[in-house]
């Protein structure tokens, strides 16, 4: 911006002098040398994309990569959970929900219950994911 | 037994490796060893100068994992229950393993696909004991906040399993 309008300060007789050779009808009257072009304010736009370089830059990463893993891959995770943190994982999103209550998940609800000591006969004849699902106040109701 | 000690005759060969992005990697054969897909595959093929095409990995992910299994090459081959046994009781990472899994997330999940595709097992586990650390002891909405995960439940669902779960807050 800056460096436009020196130039346009340092040459203003021969930029109009060659601009106007065929129209010297212009020269008689007072200058009609257009101001250098002055942009509209975009700064708000500036600022605007800048603050979303921020959040990026921040953020970096957006991609949801974990739902997007194979479910045995997850469910392998899931199993080195313990049990407070397998149902707030259970309570993340639907996806995550369906795959912690399922038949499938009763080796991890196994797993992850006799690593924390908890005694198998504690389920009293319930399976594991009854048992979660009583936990989980399902069938408390 | 006989086809680990066929691996062994062999270990002294160089192996070819060729990634996804055309990249290719010479490994000692014992390093490649550790993936189990790759050691079948050598079976099979037997002696050959032929590169071994990885569809499925890119050279940078490859190198990570071949770092691991250089590091790893001479691991004694555990029994799979011990294997499984191991998995079962223990979330714990061996200090040099968790100093090599510290990277960002994407490459966090890159070596787990890959361990998965490759079939290292020890490796996989590395990686989904890492995960499964990051998630523990956090809300939900910090774990959706960790993995970018968006929250699908309507806010009635929400409130409702809040309130069920309350006693179970992380211990």
């Amino acid at each position: 911006m800056a460096e436009t309008v020196d130039t346009a300060a340092k040459q203003p007789a021969t930029s109009a002098a060659t601009a106007y050779k065929l129209a010297p009808i212009f020269l008689e009257k007072e200058k009609p040398v257009r101001p250098p072009y002055e942009p509209p304010d975009q700064s708000w736009i500036d600022e605007w994309e800048s603050d979303d370089e921020d959040e990026e830059v921040e953020k970096k990463d957006t991609t949801d990569r974990i739902s997007g893993l194979p479910v045995e891959i997850i469910m392998m995770i899931a199993s080195h959970l313990t049990p407070g943190s397998l149902l707030a994982f259970s309570r993340v999103s639907r996806f995550f929900r369906s795959l912690v209550f399922t038949q499938r998940a009763e080796s991890i609800w196994a797993d992850v219950r006799r690593r924390e000591g908890w005694q198998d006969s504690e389920a009293g004849g319930l399976t594991e994911v009854q048992l979660a699902n009583l936990l989980d106040g399902d069938d408390c109701t | 037994m006989s086809a680990r000690g066929e691996a062994e005759q062999g270990s002294e060969t160089n192996v070819t490796l060729q990634t996804s992005d055309d990249e290719q990697f010479k490994v000692d054969r014992d390093v490649a060893n550790r993936s189990v897909l790759i050691r079948n595959m050598l079976e099979d093929v037997g002696e050959s100068e032929q590169a071994i095409p990885l569809p499925n990995v890119s050279a940078n992910v490859l190198k990570k994992v071949l770092e691991w299994c250089e590091h790893h090459k001479k691991d004694p081959e555990p029994l799979a229950e011990d294997l499984d046994d191991n998995r079962r009781k223990t979330t714990e990472i061996s200090d040099w393993d968790a100093k090599f899994i510290q990277v960002d997330q994407e490459m966090l999940f890159e070596i787990i696909l890959a361990a998965n595709y490759l079939d290292i097992k020890p490796l996989l586990d590395v990686g989904c004991k890492t995960v499964a650390n990051m998630i523990k002891g956090k809300q939900p909405e910090e774990i959706r906040k960790l993995f970018n995960i968006v929250n699908d439940f309507t806010p009635e669902e929400e409130a409702q399993i809040k309130k069920e779960n309350e006693w179970a807050e992380d211990r």
